[in-house]
């Protein structure tokens, strides 16, 4: 495998990381189902793209990515509040279907909705279900910069923002924020015994989701220069829930672990060719990628038989890697003081 | 009028006329109760008396179909359990619920969320704030574990815990979160008579040391009688009586509620 293969592979094995870290605050650590994740990477990817038809200023160069992420991540956010308010009185699966009712409707308007082209591209529309492509950049707009490209988010850009996500979501793991977090999904009434405003935690954990999700669709977007509504369906919901549950409820190390995982089985299964193999009837004998939605589903059984937990459980560290911890306390704890009345 | 002439006269707690219903089955009729800083009182009753329901009142887990709350001179009524809890009253569950996957440590840091004074961006960018508070908490978690005997066990998952060390971190929890008003519901039960005893210790040592007020559901009757300053005795959602222990060991109503009532009486 050449490292030009590769790199488009661990470009989209980051952005995979980026989204199942961000479900992973919400269905992981809240412990909330949800199935429409799509909904707001498509969002955060389409108003990456929209700022970069309407608002690109092509002398920023690569900062432009900045003001796009950023406007991702705004919007995606901003759109869970929306679903967000009405949607967390809903316990379990039933939340789970409203995201994914979100998501499908979002995927349905962006496939109907067309938008003016712009200064980029007069006289035609954007949108629909083409997408938007933003290939190549039309020199006539802006002269001398004939040979711009959008293509900002190349391999160590997006490493940088899983890093940053990981990060930032790790240092809020371990935080009273987490901790609530984890409170909610371990017993939602001793949450609120304990003075956790639920339902707002619940809020800030979805739009924490959201936002990340959003950063993930906006690096999509510049990745790919080219989006169209069929790259936000349920399958994709479902292969990010995936690795999630692969990776292990509430792991972020775990979320990107697995997004390795999963992210180069279908590149891995393109170089084991089952053509040759003489005995196996005619029909079978494809490259092992035909199959990959069969292995997948096949992965998903055996996981919930084997590991209920997924591979890290909520840890970090799987079992075997953590240092055990000491019993003894860290430093001597004097007697408590009496608390005043 | 009548609501300021309560709250000058109860000033730490006091509930009046609560009533609750499930469907057809009035849970809780007419219960008022007013409580002292500082004392211990016990909430007695057959199964299926309503006491439990009478906790979920108090802590706004449930709300009141009637009836009024005021707690430390603030009207508590139809406010939302997490209000609650930060206004002072903890309580603990007749069947424990501690966070199973959680160790022993975080189960206490999580009682002190409403005294954390950082936000999402001190903890996220780890600023010096976060850390201050965090090391203040841990500490003062660190002394709760030991005064309850569960400093071993500190990095333990809070589910692989024996029962009765589980009793306590339920007890430590509820305490931590500095309240000044604990409801504990059923702290003995399933314990062993030794156990018992010990936890009868406890109980009165966080009275005297944290001046908490505690108002405790419990069966063991001589852990109620040892305990308690004063009673009250529901059945049917309703007080049939109220008073020492030494009094309600004779009052015919208890004894009923209790044993029944003799058909026809001995000649």
């Amino acid at each position: 495998m050449s490292w030009v293969e590769l790199q488009p592979v661990l470009c989209q094995v980051g952005i995979l990381a980026i989204l199942a870290l961000s479900l992973n605050v919400l269905c992981g650590l809240t412990g909330l189902l949800q199935l429409g994740h799509a909904g707001f990477y498509a969002i955060g990817a389409y108003t990456a793209g929209c700022y970069a038809i309407y608002a690109t200023v092509p002398a920023l160069g690569w900062c432009n990515l900045i003001p796009a992420a950023a406007a991702g991540m705004a919007a995606a956010a901003l759109c869970s509040l929306v679903i967000g308010l009405p949607c967390l009185r809903l316990a379990g699966d039933y939340l789970a279907i409203a995201t994914l009712g979100f998501a499908e409707i979002v995927r349905l308007i962006l496939t109907n909705a067309e938008l003016p082209g712009g200064r980029m591209f007069p006289g035609e529309t954007i949108g629909g279900p083409t997408g938007i492509a933003f290939t190549e950049f039309p020199g006539q707009v802006w002269p001398g910069q004939e040979h711009y490209s959008a293509e900002y988010a190349t391999l160590p850009v997006i490493w940088l923002g899983v890093g940053v996500t990981y990060l930032f979501l790790l240092n809020i793991k371990r935080s009273a924020i987490g901790r609530a977090f984890l409170c909610i999904r371990e017993d939602e009434i001793a949450a609120r015994t304990m003075g956790i405003n639920v339902p707002r935690y619940k809020l800030l954990a979805f739009l924490l989701s959201a936002a990340f999700a959003g950063l993930a669709g906006a690096l999509f977007f510049h990745q790919q220069l080219r989006i169209n509504p069929g790259n936000f369906n349920l399958l994709k919901s479902i292969e990010v829930l995936l690795i999630v549950v692969l990776g292990g409820m509430g792991s972020l190390t775990g979320a990107i672990c697995a997004a390795f995982l999963l992210g180069l089985l279908p590149c891995l299964l393109r170089h084991l060719d089952l053509s040759g193999v003489a005995f196996l009837p005619a029909i079978l004998q494809k490259p092992l990628s035909e199959y990959s939605m069969l292995l997948y589903a096949l992965l998903l059984i055996l996981l919930t038989r084997l590991l209920p937990n997924g591979v890290f459980a909520m840890h970090e560290l799987p079992t075997w890697l953590r240092p055990r911890p000491k019993t003894s306390p860290r430093r001597k704890a004097k007697a408590p003081e009496g608390r005043k009345p | 009028m009548k609501k300021e002439s309560i709250r000058k006269e109860f000033d730490f707690f006091f509930a009046e006329g609560l009533c609750k219903s499930f469907g057809g089955v009035q849970a809780v009729t007419d219960f008022s109760l007013e409580l002292a800083s500082r004392e211990i009182v016990g909430l007695i009753g057959p199964n299926g008396a309503g006491k439990t329901t009478v906790f979920n009142l108090i802590t706004g887990l449930d709300q009141p179909d009637a009836g009024e709350l005021y707690f430390r001179r603030a009207y508590i009524t139809r406010e939302p359990a997490h209000r609650i809890a930060r206004l002072g009253i903890a309580r603990t569950f007749q069947n424990i619920r501690l966070l199973g996957h959680l160790s022993t440590l975080d189960n206490i840091r999580v009682a002190y969320h409403s005294h954390i004074r950082y936000n999402l961006f001190h903890a996220a960018l780890r600023l010096p704030r976060y850390h201050r508070v965090e090391q203040d908490i841990t500490d003062k978690s660190m002394q709760f574990l030991k005064l309850f005997h569960l400093e071993r066990d500190v990095h333990t998952l809070a589910g692989a815990l024996p029962y009765g060390k589980r009793r306590r971190l339920e007890l430590a929890r509820a305490l931590a979160t500095g309240a000044s008003l604990l409801l504990l519901d059923e702290p003995g039960a399933g314990l062993n008579p030794a156990e018992t005893v010990e936890l009868t210790h406890l109980i009165r040592r966080l009275r005297d040391e944290f001046a908490v007020t505690i108002l405790l559901i419990e069966h063991d009757m001589k852990m109620v009688m040892s305990l308690c300053e004063r009673l009250v005795v529901l059945n049917f959602g309703r007080i049939i009586a109220t008073g020492t222990p030494a009094e309600l060991r004779t009052n015919e109503a208890v004894l009923a509620a209790y044993l029944g009532q003799p058909r026809t009486p001995p000649c």
